[in-house]
């Protein structure tokens, strides 16, 4: 059956995926040549496809968690077969050890083809958007699913020889598996390597934004943690919440700016949100779309920008960014993949283990 | 003669209730031990222990002069019917066969495919699809083709009809006579073991009631019919198991080495039945003297 699901997914892959090659080269291609290139139009036309398959990707290694591992030995257990099978003459280690070893060559296997296949297919994309790092991409690609699949195969058939009956089990493997990879994710992926620093002026229009072209960042690089400081080194914020977003950043009728902890900046101009005759309390509701009567122009907007700016520069505040840069695209796949491999041969260990000591 | 299974101060335990405790048995080899008892004691738990799927929480047991372990050599000198004759119901009969010939050093290929072909059954066919009565036949086979020295059969007619009841039996003794192996094989159900069994077990709440060879048991009981009398007065080479009265006459089943030959006695053989259902009776009437008085105040 699985055999079948995956050549059915084979084939609706190798039609569309040529189709996605096309439209990289004769639109996205042409289009990224160009300075101001917003062509990701001609993929998003596939949106929906384009999720679908993605989240294949993201949910398989837990099915396979939930319906080949939870099910291996509590399958046994409940419909009793385990009495037949354990009064063979082969120990239960020995068959556990069968049972473990061909189940996760079946997901090697099965879960390998299908990241192969999508990898290939999304390839067009994943050149256009340059940024493999991103948890949605770099879960869903090369070597990490394999693993995920792995570990997950390998807690569910631990789950359902400790519980004993194959629906909590699965419940359990879920769970558990998803609290894995998030720990994985937000704690320990940024750190495998330790992060690149790369200091970028203040920007006020977009605090927080560093990359691209309003940024100093390339956006390839997958950001860590990034902060505010003073000139005199003093930090101001964690992860760029200086900004008019936080309420630190102000800007009177006057004109007079006011960084908050850092100092004011009695200005020459009014604040041309007060000239153009719009009114608004500060910048922050103008830019963030709080409360507002009209909305402000753009030239408002850009000479806010210049004031606020004027007077980051003044005190110094810069931006310093810690972030992970895309060249480490293959080292972070292999010890993400060994981290949930070696996190499998623990819980199958101790599988064979409890099998052999504990079960009676 | 040596035993092929030697329990001694026996115990099993599942959180704070004993399955089986302070079990001490002895039964010899070369037999077809019937271990019978009523629902609940200790059958089941005994034979499990024996084949290593159950750890003893207390006391020792020798199955064939070794320890009942999870290891390969023990494992394949003890084939094993469980209760209900658990079998794979997505795998045919011929998967089955398969499995055991990959999981035995000692399989017997050409008797199990015999068996099948004798039994009639269909090697493509799920086994699911089986009859309760098939699906025993089945896992009979298997235990019976690893080639093993001493047989435990768990309750394995217990849910099928009478039909396929006596023909599990038939194929069950056709094995017996064919192999020199050792069976117990245990049962609630005495007309069962009554065909086939040549040896006797009564367990009753973990102990030991009765055991021996079935003719010397039936050959030293008797049933006694006469007038009114109270057991108390019995001689002493006649011991009373199980006695009934009504106004007039006194029935008494008693066990007893010597013949009997007091005249006014009506002496009749005992069936292995009321045999097992006197000895059973009598440990039930123990056990409800010596339970303890709850919530009585004087």
């Amino acid at each position: 059956m699985v055999a079948g699901v995956l050549a059915v997914l084979g084939i609706a892959l190798a039609i569309t995926g040529p189709s996605l090659v096309h439209v990289y080269d004769t639109v996205v291609k042409p289009c990224m040549a160009k300075v101001n290139c917003n062509g990701a139009g001609g993929f998003s036309q596939r949106d929906h496809l384009l999720q679908a398959v993605s989240l294949l990707l993201l949910i398989t290694p837990a099915l396979v968690g939930m319906f080949w591992g939870a099910p291996l030995v509590a399958r046994e257990l409940e419909n009793n077969t385990f009495r037949l099978a354990w009064t063979q003459s082969v120990s239960r280690v020995r068959w556990l050890a069968a049972k473990l070893g061909i189940g996760a060559l079946v997901t090697i296997m099965t879960v390998g083809l299908l990241s192969l296949m999508t990898t290939w297919w999304f390839s067009p994309l994943d050149a256009f958007s340059n940024n493999a790092l991103t948890p949605s991409i770099f879960d869903r690609r090369d070597l990490v699913p394999v693993a995920y699949a792995l570990f997950a195969f390998a807690l569910g058939s631990l789950a359902g020889l400790l519980i004993r009956r194959t629906l909590p089990a699965m419940v359990v493997t879920l769970f558990g598996f998803i609290g894995l990879r998030y720990v994985v994710e937000d704690s320990l992926r940024p750190h495998y390597l330790t992060p690149l620093k790369a200091s970028t002026p203040f920007n006020p229009l977009n605090p927080g934004v560093t990359q691209g072209s309003s940024g100093g960042l390339q956006s390839s690089a997958q950001v860590v943690s990034q902060e505010t400081v003073t000139g005199t080194g003093r930090v101001l914020s964690q992860s760029g919440n200086v900004g008019p977003s936080s309420g630190e950043v102000s800007v009177a009728n006057s004109g007079t700016v006011t960084l908050r902890g850092v100092g004011t900046c009695h200005g020459n101009v009014n604040n041309p949100l007060v000239a153009t005759g719009r009114v608004s309390q500060s910048l922050q509701q103008s830019l963030t779309g709080g409360p507002q009567v009209h909305a402000p122009s753009n030239s408002a907007i850009e000479k806010l920008n210049q004031i606020v700016s004027t007077c980051a520069h003044k005190y110094g505040l810069r931006d310093i960014v810690s972030y992970q840069p895309l060249s480490r695209y293959w080292p972070f796949q292999m010890y993400e993949s060994a981290l949930f491999i070696a996190a499998a041969l623990v819980l199958a260990g101790f599988s064979l283990w409890w099998v052999r000591r504990r079960m009676a | 003669m040596s035993a092929v299974l030697e329990a001694h101060g026996l115990g099993k335990r599942y959180g704070r209730t004993w399955a089986l405790s302070e079990c001490t048995v002895s039964i010899p080899s070369g037999h077809v031990v019937g271990l019978v008892g009523p629902n609940g004691a200790g059958k089941s738990t005994l034979l499990n222990l024996a084949v290593g799927l159950l750890k003893p929480s207390a006391g020792g047991l020798e199955v064939l002069g070794g320890r009942p372990t999870d290891e390969e050599g023990q494992l394949g000198r003890v084939g094993f019917v469980a209760q209900d004759t658990p079998t794979y119901t997505a795998l045919s009969v011929a998967d089955h066969l398969q499995m055991g010939a990959r999981t035995n050093p000692n399989w017997d290929r050409q008797v199990a495919d015999a068996r099948i072909a004798q039994l009639g059954l269909d090697p493509a066919q799920k086994s699911g699809k089986l009859s309760g009565g098939q699906r025993a036949q089945l896992a009979l086979t298997m235990a019976v083709a690893k080639r093993p020295e001493l047989l435990l059969l768990d309750e394995p007619v217990a849910s099928l009809d009478p039909l396929a009841r006596r023909e599990f039996l038939q194929v069950l003794m056709q094995t017996v006579a064919e192999d020199e192996v050792s069976v117990v094989l245990s049962s609630h159900l005495m007309a069962d073991l009554e065909r086939v069994c040549d040896y006797l077990v009564v367990l009753v709440a973990s102990r030991v009631q009765l055991a021996g060879p079935v003719d010397e048991l039936l050959a030293s009981h008797r049933r006694l019919i006469g007038p009114r009398r109270d057991p108390a007065t019995m001689p002493g080479n006649q011991t009373v198991i199980e006695s009934s009265h009504t106004d007039r006459q006194s029935t008494f089943m008693v066990q007893t080495e010597d013949p009997v030959l007091d005249p006014s006695w009506t002496v009749e053989d005992v069936g292995l039945e009321d045999l097992v259902l006197a000895y059973m009776g009598q440990a039930a009437a123990i056990a409800r003297q010596s339970r303890p008085m709850i919530g009585l105040v004087k």
